[in-house]
């Protein structure tokens, strides 16, 4: 659908947004910062939202004049200034965005005030009535598209390109050692928690010792082969033999 | 008489009908120099003289008779049959039409044919229509059968537009192709020819290779100002009066052996990027006079230009994550596109005194998923609210999308949105809103919100509104009805540009492009892999 209204995001926030919030921005003389990560295992700092100013953590810029470089690293002003590769190591910063939580919905963003449906409608009927006669019944698309759009707030409150509010998907609690892990820190997560454990049995036959253990263990390790020979079992398993066995 | 070979390299030239018959070279020759010879054993053989009856005018007169139109209608062009969608009718104007053209203005007529209806979401790029406009998309060969040309005419000037080739070569394609010999004698390597080529040369060298392509451009210039350096610059060198070639000569050495050297269209690609714009301010020969220097200049050029780079890598590194594990990340872009494009009506070639209603774009492509287009209205104004309504918007229809194939609706651990840099999108309320939807879990349980470097943001969303742009060029969009159909005209063939799963790939994935228009949401296309 067309976007004919929006919530009022700007409001509702406004009173929540930390007040000292600030210096991400680009500007004539600042770049400005680049990345902004919320991050639950808080990795990168404790508030769990951080800053960084380039994605690198190593930047790469060039100072063409004076005032690129730092002041204490600026050459004198009696001197030539010669062009030069800038290294800019970068970290996270952390930041506070919210104050408090905000709670309820936001209102419909209000009309503005100073666009006028009715004069749009006479412009595109002069623009048409100007190109010709063939582009007269166009209007009537014109008008009817016109008609739909809302005209008042109460209009804007009940239009269905808004989004819904609150009931969004929520995604499930995951364990700690999930929390931002990558695809092969879950691989390995994954096929360790499936490890099992055992003991070696112990097989050394001597003076001092006889190695019923590891005997008993063969015994009941063939035991357990013998019982899955039947045809149904070995279609299930992708059983190994006994001399695969190391 | 030296005649040289046609050179393998060279695509071959289509047959025109005005041009006399090619007599072959004759390889036993006595005056031909043996070199010349070897050159033809060796390369590609001499075409073959074919003796077309009749003279030029008779031909065509031929092909605008109606037994032949019916004659070639019968026999068809493609297994899809598109020569069946012309009538006789059709086929004779046009053909009538062609008929009026020399071979020299038949070539530059469907070159600008060519260049005007490129349809880049085509598998053939063009879109090859009649003059009447009723029967469209027709194939190379259905298109030859409808204007008269020869087999394979069409197709060759296509393959051509597609290599760059714009025009005849002058200096060599058309006089080798009308049997006159071509000089290419060591005695041409004058001083003066030589003069320049070194020029051309080590201007080339300071010339950048653009992306993807063979062209190498240079900033914007005037070509007489270009030349007017190329002088000074050989007279600086000592070089005597009469050894510094005339501008038709320095063009000639130009476009004949430094053909990749383009100047740049624009004034200006970006002023955003102020230490890039003072560097190619700095690297002018203008400006810089020493060549040390500006090869200092351009080494920096190159340091920059490679970490700005590696900078914009990270998302192009990150948008193909979502296909490869889609139950860990998902990643989207933001951008709107020009606005100065969505104003309605719009009549081609047609200024209008009024700027009636004004439109906005925004697409967010959600990479493995789904492209989600808004088209705002003019009386929405174009702030924060409406950066994270569409951010909002787009989440719900993704989350239909992933439940369609059966992916979980919520958000996956790893959530990427990378916006542009204006404060309405990198801003404070953006991350107000992002962080309390962080906080909802409604997002990953690491969430980024990333901005390109200013001058940098242009990604392959952009790309799709240039796709779209191109297809409105030559189309009169009055309404927004016929907005909304060229939108879904645009994408109804567009294979997403995102990277395709492995083979073992568990999970049932579906590109899908949804446009949040009119009364519902309609699903312009869905491919599943």
């Amino acid at each position: 659908m067309y976007v004919d209204a929006t919530f009022d995001y700007k409001s509702y926030y406004a009173p929540h947004i930390d007040k000292k919030l600030g210096g991400y921005g680009y500007s004539s003389e600042e770049v400005g910062y680049h990345w902004l990560r919320h991050d639950e295992s808080r990795q990168h700092s404790d508030t769990g939202i951080a800053f960084k100013k380039y994605q690198s953590d190593t930047f790469v810029d060039l100072a063409l004049q004076r005032k690129d470089v730092p002041a204490e690293q600026r050459p004198p002003p009696t001197t030539a200034f010669v062009p030069h590769p800038l290294f800019i190591e970068n970290g996270w910063e952390k930041v506070t965005i919210l104050t408090s939580t905000p709670t309820g919905r936001p209102d419909v963003a209000p009309l503005d005030e100073e666009f006028d449906y009715g004069k749009l409608t006479n412009d595109i009927e002069e623009t048409l009535s100007e190109l010709g006669q063939e582009y007269a019944p166009r209007m009537a698309e014109w008008r009817e598209w016109i008609d739909a759009r809302p005209k008042t707030q109460a209009d804007l409150a009940s239009h269905s390109s808004l989004p819904s509010w609150g009931d969004w998907p929520r995604r499930p609690v995951e364990g700690a050692s999930t929390v931002g892990a990558g695809p092969a820190e879950i691989a390995r997560s994954i096929v360790l928690a499936s490890s099992v454990t055992m003991r070696a049995p112990r097989r050394i036959t001597s003076s001092v010792g006889d190695g019923s253990e590891g005997a008993a263990a063969s015994k009941a390790n063939k035991a357990d082969d013998e019982s899955c020979r039947g045809p149904e079992v070995r279609q299930r398993t992708n059983r190994v033999t006994t001399s695969d066995r190391v | 008489m030296a005649v040289r070979a046609l050179s393998p390299q060279r695509p071959a030239r289509p047959a025109a009908d005005s041009a006399p018959a090619l007599v072959p070279p004759d390889l036993g020759e006595p005056e031909a120099p043996e070199a010349v010879v070897m050159e033809r054993v060796a390369g590609a053989p001499p075409p073959k003289k074919v003796q077309r009856p009749g003279t030029f005018g008779e031909r065509w007169r031929d092909r605008t008779s109606r037994s032949a139109v019916a004659d070639d209608l019968a026999a068809g062009c493609c297994p899809r049959k598109c020569s069946d969608r012309l009538t006789v009718d059709q086929v004779l104007s046009e053909r009538e039409e062609q008929k009026k053209h020399g071979s020299e203005s038949r070539r530059l007529t469907l070159r600008t044919y060519l260049e005007d209806n490129k349809l880049p979401s085509s598998r053939l790029g063009y879109n090859l229509h009649s003059a009447d406009g009723h029967v469209d998309e027709l194939c190379p060969a259905a298109f030859d059968l409808l204007r008269g040309y020869g087999k394979g005419y069409t197709y060759a000037y296509i393959r051509g537009g597609k290599d760059g080739v714009g025009q005849d070569d002058k200096s060599l394609g058309g006089q080798r192709f009308r049997g006159v010999s071509v000089e290419d004698s060591f005695d041409l390597d004058s001083n003066m020819s030589m003069g320049l080529r070194g020029w051309w040369s080590d201007l080339r060298t300071d010339t950048e290779i653009m992306p993807n392509t063979s062209v190498r451009e240079l900033d914007y210039i005037e070509e007489s100002d270009l030349y007017k350096e190329y002088r000074a610059d050989m007279r600086e060198s000592g070089c005597a009066p009469e050894l510094i070639g005339s501008m038709t000569y320095w063009r000639t050495i130009w476009h004949g052996e430094f053909g990749d050297v383009k100047i740049r269209k624009h004034k200006r690609v970006s002023g955003k990027d102020r230490k890039r714009a003072f560097l190619r301010y700095l690297l002018r020969r203008k400006v810089t006079r020493n060549k040390s220097d500006r090869d200092l200049y351009k080494t920096l050029r190159g340091i920059y230009r490679d970490s700005c780079r590696r900078e914009r890598t990270f998302y192009w590194v990150a948008r193909l994550k979502p296909a490869q594990y889609p139950n860990l990340y998902m990643t989207q872009i933001s951008d709107g596109a020009t606005q100065a494009d969505y104003v309605l009506p719009r009549i081609i070639s047609t200024e209008l005194k009024r700027q009636c209603v004004k439109f906005k774009l925004v697409g967010n492509l959600v990479h493995g998923h789904a492209i989600i287009f808004h088209l705002v209205c003019p009386h929405i104004s174009d702030n924060s609210n409406l950066v994270n309504h569409c951010s909002d918007t787009t989440r719900e229809e993704t989350a239909k999308v992933r439940t369609g194939k059966g992916q979980a609706a919520h958000c996956p651990p790893n959530w990427r949105l990378q916006v542009d840099g204006v404060n309405t999108q990198w801003g404070s309320t953006t991350f107000a809103h992002h962080s309390h939807l962080h906080e909802q879990r409604a997002l990953g349980a690491t969430t980024d919100i990333i901005r390109n470097k200013v001058g940098d943001t242009h990604e392959d969303v952009d790309g799709l509104f240039g796709m779209l742009k191109v297809n409105m060029k030559n189309k009169d969009i009055i309404t927004p009805s016929d907005l909304e159909a060229a939108i879904r005209d645009t994408f109804k063939n567009h294979p997403l540009p995102v990277g395709r799963p492995p083979p073992h790939f568990p999970f049932s994935c579906a590109l899908l492009i949804v446009c949040r228009l009119g009364t519902g949401d309609h699903i312009v296309r869905r491919c599943d892999f």
